[in-house]
């Protein structure tokens, strides 16, 4: 019998034979790894080894829901997609809110697992118990908006869906999953995987509901926590500007990389913030499911050339990635670059980011005319980044070559590209130089999926959080802690930013509400979340242990692909180029010592990078040890 | 008010050539602030820059504030809660003193501790965020 919080089912769908089979979940899997993000690891562990193909029919597609996820915890609408990434070869996944994972479960169901390839385009259909595969021939091809449109005509109102767009189809190795049109799961290429295997889109409608272990004290943590979210003094400029309002703060910082990391801060920053968004477009603001928040906003754009664009979930990294990074100072623009990549089914950040690069490529002479079929590659042409999204998106002409990512771009051209590759193992670093806030640098590096700055996601130095720093983290440590330009004490940071985001991305909650950005729902309150919800006794210390497990699993993964200390390493720029921007002017990462003592507090091997057996033993992942020839 | 002057003034802080409109606002102070005043004897101009709810506490963008010489950001920004009420809650704790998610900017900066409780100087810039965080 399952713990309360999950509905107790899974679907398994063999694309290549339709077989579709129901599956009881088991309970002590969701002992060992709670859900979403633990769960969708411990599969591909299982079932997805190094000689597998990530764009072949024995990957996996997880699609992953938590025990938290469409209860009245605040911020607990999202879910998690996992594969092996196309892009870094590795360990991969993307999260995304909105209403597809409650949805999910109301249909009665904590999770999907594909297998397989379908002969033909196909998506797949669940209301409640009936589950089937139907042809999506007419939907192929179609951007997002028009296959959600056609299947919203088809299956009516009241649908959630996770479909993907052209990009997709056609092999972009960083193709994205946009759930009910808005909400991407970005990152990795996990689009692409979804493509790869003939799945246009998962339509889901559920009439059921979660039932939790104890009712009163949920209702009573969860009432706690809504109150304190609140209440909490990031809560009005997060609600009102959401993650927009950090293009102004980021850009003093140093920490906003503009023309491909060249700088951290971009001269033109307050023409495409938060502020003019909502002053110009703003059409109101929403939220993900049971989201007090509401850091989401739908703009429309109400002049020129892109009048009328009209756009939901508007994001910081996306504000980089298509604005500073490319020395777009057009904020029309940007929007609109932003609605092709939502249209198309690609991440705004490694499609901005492999844009940027080329840019750089063509500044120093790297690429010329020749290379790009005759295109220009000037800094700030907001046109000619359209043109290079679509053709990104359709594989023409010299966006074929973008469509590989950063890291295969740049062994394709040589000629000394690489020195200008922004990827830490093959995927494009987010908006966030480490070299103004160096646990930035070393969360980069120890992500599980290659650059990343939302599984660390260390906000404590960020220089708002004095409070939290020494209320989380003891006298002891301050006020380094709290310090963006120091990195001492920032491995502890990171390790403990990973562990808690492996169990918050497992439980169905979100990162950008509560946990990490409020810093306000910590440990603590996951595991009496947990507890009351599932009723598995969940002290602390075992919470932090599941945590730990999951993120250590993943670094398994990654060992076992080939990955070691020597690909935990960061480009160049970071390591030697000083800042020379903001807050962050003559500042460098100094990795390696950070590096050091992260896998001292992991436990982990100093000189391969590997988890040790010992470490692997204390978690009850005996099984990796075998596997990864660790004794 | 601060709007209309602000917003003229900040037109010319990002026009550095259009100076037509630029307007001071000076901080008379409370009565000790005022004695503070006629000590220091001479007066220091600070360009201020508002961000988010700051903005929308204060009414406007940015403002250039003429304050006596002596003055500290923490003094600066106390005088500010006095004269728009709005900014009080976001700024300052229960107690009075500094909010500690208040971020501080000094001539581009991150303006420490020390920093918020040294004089500033005559063309300083300061630019004011509330509790906003993440990526
Ligand atoms: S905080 Fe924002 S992203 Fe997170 S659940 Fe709420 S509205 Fe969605």
């Amino acid at each position: 019998m399952i713990y309360k919080g999950y509905r107790g089912k899974y679907l398994r769908i063999n694309l290549t034979t339709s077989d579709i089979q129901v599956r009881e979940l088991d309970p002590s899997f969701a002992e060992r790894f709670l859900g979403g993000n633990g769960f969708g690891t411990k599969i591909l562990w299982d079932e997805v080894g190094p000689d597998v193909d990530p764009l072949g029919p024995d990957n996996r597609l997880i699609v992953a829901t938590g025990p938290l996820c469409g209860t009245l915890m605040p911020n607990s609408g999202r879910l998690e997609f996992i594969a092996k990434s196309p892009l870094t070869g590795i360990y991969g996944d993307a999260n995304a809110g909105g209403f597809f994972g409650p949805e999910l479960k109301y249909a009665g169901y904590d999770m999907l697992i594909f297998e397989g390839r379908a002969p033909e385009p196909v998506y797949l259909c669940i209301e409640d118990g009936r589950v089937e595969l139907r042809s999506a021939g007419h939907l192929w091809g179609k951007l997002v908006s028009e296959a959600e449109a056609i299947l919203e005509a088809e299956l009516g109102r009241d649908w959630k869906f996770a479909t993907v767009g052209p990009a997709a189809e056609n092999g972009v190795r960083y193709a994205c999953i946009q759930v009910s049109y808005s909400r991407s799961a970005a990152r990795c290429g996990i689009g692409t995987v979804m493509g790869s295997k003939n799945l246009k889109a998962i339509a889901v409608r559920g009439s059921g509901d979660v039932a939790v272990a104890d009712v009163a004290d949920f209702k009573a943590i969860a009432r706690d926590c809504i109150r304190r979210i609140r209440g909490n003094e990031f809560y009005p400029g997060v609600h009102r500007y959401g993650t927009p309002g950090l293009v102004v703060l980021m850009n003093p910082m140093g920490r906003f990389p503009t023309r491909n990391f060249q700088e951290g801060s971009f001269e033109y920053a307050e023409e495409i913030c938060a502020e003019r968004l909502r002053e110009r477009y703003l059409v109101r603001d929403v939220s993900c499911f049971g989201c007090p928040v509401s850091c989401d906003k739908v703009y429309r754009v109400t002049e020129g050339e892109f009048a009328g664009t009209l756009i939901r979930s508007v994001e910081y990294e996306t504000l980089g990635a298509l604005g500073a990074g490319v020395w777009n100072r057009d904020l029309p623009a940007i929007l609109y670059a932003n609605k092709l990549c939502d249209e198309l089914g690609m991440d705004t950040i490694s499609a901005g980011r492999t844009i940027a690069f080329a840019m750089e490529l063509w500044q120093h002479g790297i690429l010329t005319s020749s290379d790009t079929g005759g295109l220009t590659l000037e800094w700030g042409d907001a046109r000619l980044v359209h043109r290079l999204l679509e053709m990104i998106a359709y594989r023409r002409g010299f966006g074929d070559l973008l469509a590989e990512g950063v890291r295969r771009a740049a062994q394709a051209i040589g000629r000394g590209a690489a020195e200008y590759a922004m990827e830490v193992k093959g995927m494009e670093i987010p908006a966030q130089d480490g070299r103004a806030q160096k646990s930035m640098g070393l969360a980069h590096v120890t992500s599980t999926r290659g650059a990343d700055h939302l599984k660390g996601f260390p906000i404590i130095d960020e220089t708002g959080y004095p409070a939290e720093g020494l209320r989380r983290y003891g006298e002891d440590y301050m006020p380094d802690i709290v310090e963006p330009l120091s990195y001492r004490h920032k491995p502890m940071l990171v390790k403990d930013g990973e562990d808690f985001g492996a169990v918050v991305d497992s439980s169905g909650n979100c990162k950008s509400g509560g946990t990490f950005v409020f810093a306000e729902i910590y440990w603590p309150d996951m595991a009496a979340a947990i507890q009351a919800a599932t009723g598995m006794e969940m002290p602390v210390e075992r919470l932090k242990r599941i945590g730990e497990r999951i993120y250590n699993l993943q670094r398994c993964y990654d060992v076992w692909h080939g990955i070691s200390r020597a690909d935990d390493r960061l480009p160049r720029r970071f390591t030697a180029e000083p800042s020379p921007s903001g807050n962050a002017r003559g500042q460098i990462i100094e990795l390696e010592p950070m590096l050091e003592e992260y896998y001292r507090l992991r436990g982990w091997d100093p000189v391969t990078g590997y988890p040790t057996a010992a470490k692997l033993r204390e978690l009850g992942l005996d099984e990796a040890i075998a596997r990864l020839d660790l004794l | 008010m601060c709007k209309r002057v602000a917003c003229s003034v900040l037109h010319s802080i990002t026009h550095p050539r259009n100076t037509q409109h630029a307007t001071r606002n000076t901080y008379h102070g409370s009565s000790a602030s005022k004695g503070l005043y006629k000590q220091r004897m001479s007066e220091i101009t600070v360009t201020l820059r508002y961000y988010n709810i700051i903005k929308d506490a204060v009414g406007c963008a940015g403002e250039t504030l003429a304050l006596p010489a002596g003055t500290t950001p923490t003094e600066m920004i106390v005088f500010l809660c006095q004269r728009y009420p709005h900014l009080r809650p976001i700024a300052l704790r229960a107690d009075g003193g500094l909010s500690p998610h208040l971020r501080v900017f000094l001539n581009g900066q991150v303006a420490r501790p020390q920093h918020l409780a040294a004089p500033l100087h005559d063309g300083d810039e300061v630019m004011l965020f509330p509790a906003i965080g993440g990526g």
